[in-house]
C-alpha cells in the first residue's frame, strides 16, 4: 500500500528560475520528506579555472552567478592578491565596497520579488523588480555594465568612480531607501503576505548551526554571524557594517532581514562616497604570475558566507580553485524545514533561502548506503557519463 | 402552433446570438482586454496594446491562436470526454442567460431559480472532469483542491443566490421564486424593510466572497497555482482543448458577476427592463462592469491563500453568514 504521494518539484518548475529538482512525499497536502537532487545545471567552472590565466580567472569566476557576480570576483581577487603579495590602493577598495552593496541590494531586491511571485503576489513582483531596475542602472553608471560588474583587477579595480557619478549614486538611493521601507511595511503589513509566510520553514538557532547554514537563513535564526563584521575585507573595517539580526527564524523573518540588511547596504554606500580616499584605484601594470602557496578567502556575499581556496604551485595559472558558495550549504543541507509543512509552502520555504542553482551544482557522488564517493572527471561529465553505477 | 414554432425559433436564436453564444463572445473578448488592462495598469505595465484599437482584439487574437495550435493529447488521456463536458458546461451556462430579463423572450416558470443553479453547476462539474480526464499529479492535485474549494465556496453560492427570490416572494408572492420575476423586483428588496435590507446585504457580501472562490479568482486561486502545481488543472492541456477550457472559465466570469448584480445590486434600477430595455440593459452592463473591474483589481492585489486557509475563509466569511441569511430571509417570509 503506497502511503505518500511523490511529487516532483523541478527540475522545471515555474516556481524555480533555475533547474533543481525537489522531490516531495506528501500525505495529502502535507509534506513527510523532501530529496534535493542537484546536477542539472553543472558547468565545470572549476576546471576551467586551472586552464586559464590568473586575470582570465577573474571574469571566469564572476560569472559562476549573475546577480553576485562582484563578490566572486571579490573573493578570487582578493585571494590572488594575497598569493601574489598585491595590495590594492584603498580607494579601490571604497569602490568595490560600493560595487558589492549596489549588488546586495538588488539582489535583495529579486528574491523578494520572487517571494512575492511564488505566492501569487504578480504586481508586488513588478513593482519590485521595476524600482531594482534603478540599482542595476546604477551598477551599470559605476562600472560600465548593468549585469556583471567586471570592475574587479588584480590591485585594484578598473575605472575610477567619478565625483558626477557618485553624486547621481547617491539621489539616486534617496528614492532606492524609500521604496526598500515601503516594500518592508508590505511585507510586515500585507494580512495575506503574513499568512503565507509566517511561521513557515521555522529554523531554530540550533539547527541552523547544526546544519551550517549561512546568510541571511542564519541571521533569521539568531546567530549574529556576517564575514564583513567578523573578517572585514575590503572597506568594510572602516565602514563599520551593522550586522542585522531576527530571531523568529521563519520564511517571514529570512525577508524582513533580508530588507533591512538593504537598507543597511544603503547607508554603508553612503558612507563610503562620502568618506572615499583620494588617489589612483587603476592598477598601472597587473601581476599576472604567483608564486608557490595557498590561500583561503572569504565574503559576506548576499546569500551568505562565500569562500574560495585557491592553491598556486607558481607560474601563470592557479593549480586548483576551490569554491563553496552559500547556495550549496542553504539548499541541500535545508531538506529538514519542509517537513510538517504543506506543498503550497515548499516553493515558499525553497525561496525564502535564496536559492542559486548554478552556485550549488557539484558533481561529487557520495552514495551513503553503499560507502561510495566518487568525482566525475571534466571529459567524462563532457560526455555526459554523470552516473555512478 | 405557429406562435409555439416562432417561439422556439427566437429561443433558438437568443441562444446563439444575443444573449446567447455571439453576445458572450464578444463579452469575453471585451472583458479579457478590460481585466488585462486593469492588471496592467495596477503593476504599472500597459497591456495589450497591438491587436485592434487600443489591442482590444488580443484576447480574440490569443484564443484564436489557441484554436490553430496543433492538438496534442497524451496516450493516457480521455480523448472526447473533455470535449463533450466542456461544451456542456458552455451551453448550461449560456442558458442562464435566457431565465434573466436580458432576453427579450425570457424564459420563466415558478422556482426556476433551481435550475439556474442546477446549470451553473455544471461549470464545476466540467471542470473537475476536464482535468481528471488528463492524468498527471499536479492535475490530480489541482482538481482536488479544486473540489474542496467547491465543497465550501458552491454551497455557499447557492444559499446565497436562494435569498433574493425569497425575500422577493416575501414581498410579492406572484415573484414565485423565478429568476426573472426575482430580478424585474430587484430595487424593493433593499428598500421594502429594515430586516429585508440587512438580510440582503449579509447575502450579498457572502455571495460575493463564494462568487471569488466558485471562479478561483485569487486569493482562491490556488486548484490553477502555478507557483506551485505548474497549473493543476490545465497541466496537460494546450491549443484547442485549452481554448475550449478557458471558453468555459470565461463564459463563468461573465455570468455569475452578471447574475450578482441583477439579484444584489438592484437589477437594472433606476430604469426597469419593462419601461425602457435599453437604458435597463446599459445600466446592467455598468453595473457588471464595476463589480467585473473590483474583481479583476483584488485578483491583481492579492496574494494566493494556502488551500487549508482559503477553505477556512470561505467557511467563515462565505458559508455560515451565507446560511445565517437563508435562514433569516424563509423566516421573515414565513412570518
Amino acid at each position: 500500500m503506497v502511503k505518500y504521494v511523490e511529487v516532483p518539484v523541478g527540475p522545471q518548475h515555474p516556481a524555480l528560475h533555475e533547474p533543481i529538482m525537489l522531490r516531495v512525499r506528501l500525505d495529502g497536502e502535507v509534506v513527510e520528506g523532501v530529496d534535493i537532487v542537484t546536477g542539472y545545471n553543472h558547468r565545470g567552472v572549476e576546471k576551467l579555472g586551472e586552464k586559464n590565466s590568473w586575470v582570465r580567472d577573474i571574469y571566469i569566476f564572476s560569472r559562476i552567478c549573475g546577480i553576485c557576480n562582484a563578490v566572486h570576483a571579490q573573493t578570487y581577487t582578493q585571494g590572488v592578491e594575497k598569493l601574489m603579495g598585491v595590495e590594492p590602493p584603498l580607494r579601490a577598495k571604497y569602490i568595490r565596497t560600493i560595487v558589492m552593496e549596489l549588488e546586495r541590494i538588488h539582489s535583495h531586491m529579486l528574491i523578494n520579488a520572487v517571494m512575492a511571485e511564488a505566492i501569487g503576489f504578480d504586481t508586488l513582483f513588478m513593482l519590485i523588480m521595476r524600482d531594482r531596475e534603478r540599482v542595476m542602472h546604477l551598477k551599470e553608471i559605476v562600472t560600465g555594465q548593468r549585469v556583471h560588474a567586471d570592475i574587479h583587477m588584480i590591485g585594484g579595480v578598473k575605472r575610477d568612480l567619478r565625483p558626477e557619478t557618485a553624486e547621481k549614486v547617491l539621489r539616486v538611493l534617496d528614492y532606492i531607501e524609500a521604496r526598500l521601507r515601503y516594500y518592508k511595511k508590505v511585507f510586515e503589513e500585507d494580512y495575506t503576505i503574513r499568512k503565507r509566510l509566517e511561521g513557515v520553514g521555522k529554523i531554530s538557532k540550533q539547527e541552523a548551526l547544526k546544519h551550517s547554514l549561512v546568510g541571511p537563513v542564519l541571521r533569521a535564526s539568531g546567530v549574529p554571524s556576517d564575514v564583513r563584521v567578523d573578517d572585514p575585507y575590503s572597506a568594510y573595517d572602516e565602514l563599520k557594517p551593522n550586522i542585522v539580526v531576527r530571531h523568529e527564524g521563519d520564511s517571514l523573518a529570512r525577508m524582513l532581514l533580508r530588507w533591512d540588511e538593504a537598507l543597511e547596504s544603503v547607508r554603508l554606500i553612503r558612507d563610503a562616497i562620502k568618506n572615499m580616499p583620494k588617489g589612483n584605484p587603476v592598477p598601472k601594470a597587473i601581476k599576472r604570475a604567483a608564486g608557490k602557496g595557498e590561500v583561503f578567502s572569504r565574503v559576506e556575499a548576499p546569500r551568505g558566507e562565500l569562500i574560495y581556496h585557491i592553491v598556486s604551485t607558481g607560474g601563470p595559472k592557479p593549480y586548483r580553485v576551490k569554491v563553496r558558495t552559500p547556495s550549496f550549504n542553504n539548499i541541500v543541507n535545508s531538506g529538514f524545514a519542509y517537513i510538517g509543512e504543506r506543498l503550497a509552502d515548499v516553493p515558499v520555504i525553497l525561496t525564502s533561502f535564496d536559492p542559486c542553482i548554478s552556485c550549488t551544482e557539484r558533481v561529487l557522488v557520495v552514495d551513503e548506503k553503499r560507502g561510495l564517493r566518487k568525482w566525475v572527471p571534466f571529459m567524462a561529465l563532457s560526455r555526459g557519463e554523470i552516473r555512478v553505477t | 402552433m405557429d406562435a409555439w414554432i416562432s417561439n422556439v425559433v427566437t429561443l433558438v436564436l437568443e441562444a446563439l446570438v444575443f444573449p446567447g453564444f455571439m453576445f458572450m463572445m464578444a463579452m469575453i473578448i471585451f472583458t479579457q482586454w478590460w481585466w488585462r488592462k486593469a492588471s496592467a495598469r495596477m503593476a504599472y505595465r500597459r497591456g495589450p496594446t497591438r491587436t485592434g484599437p487600443a489591442g482590444t482584439l488580443q484576447p480574440l487574437a490569443d484564443f484564436l491562436k489557441l484554436l490553430a495550435k496543433e492538438d496534442i493529447t497524451n496516450g493516457l488521456m480521455l480523448r472526447r470526454l473533455p470535449i463533450l463536458i466542456t461544451s456542456f458546461a458552455a451551453g448550461s451556462i449560456i442558458t442562464v442567460l435566457l431565465f434573466t430579463p436580458l432576453s427579450p423572450l425570457a424564459l420563466w416558470s415558478p422556482f426556476d431559480i433551481v435550475i439556474v443553479l442546477y446549470l451553473l453547476l455544471w461549470v464545476a462539474v466540467s471542470m473537475a472532469l476536464y482535468g481528471l480526464s488528463a492524468p498527471n499529479p499536479y492535475t490530480n492535485l489541482g482538481v482536488g483542491r479544486y473540489l474542496a474549494l467547491l465543497t465550501v465556496s458552491e454551497p455557499a453560492l447557492f444559499a446565497a443566490f436562494l435569498v433574493p427570490p425569497i425575500v422577493a416572494a416575501g414581498i410579492n408572492p406572484s415573484t414565485q421564486y423565478s429568476l426573472y420575476w426575482t430580478i424585474m423586483n430587484a430595487a424593493n428588496l433593499w428598500t421594502s424593510s429594515a430586516v429585508n435590507a440587512t438580510v440582503m446585504a449579509i447575502a450579498a457580501i457572502a455571495g460575493f466572497f463564494a462568487m471569488l472562490g466558485v471562479m478561483t479568482v485569487k486569493p482562491f486561486d490556488f486548484p490553477e497555482a502555478e507557483g506551485e502545481i505548474y497549473w493543476g488543472m490545465f497541466t496537460e492541456y494546450g491549443g484547442p482543448r485549452l481554448a475550449l477550457g478557458f471558453f468555459v472559465l470565461f463564459l463563468e466570469k461573465i455570468i455569475l458577476p452578471m447574475l450578482y448584480v441583477m439579484l444584489f445590486l438592484g437589477g437594472a434600477a433606476p430604469f426597469s427592463f419593462a419601461d425602457n430595455y435599453v437604458a435597463a440593459f446599459i445600466i446592467v452592463l455598468m453595473k457588471y462592469l464595476a463589480v467585473y473591474t473590483l474583481i479583476a483589481l483584488i485578483d491583481t492585489m492579492m496574494p494566493r491563500y494556502r488551500p487549508d486557509q482559503g477553505i477556512r475563509f470561505m467557511i467563515k466569511y462565505a458559508i455560515t453568514p451565507a446560511t445565517i441569511a437563508l435562514i433569516f430571509a424563509v423566516v421573515a417570509t414565513a412570518i
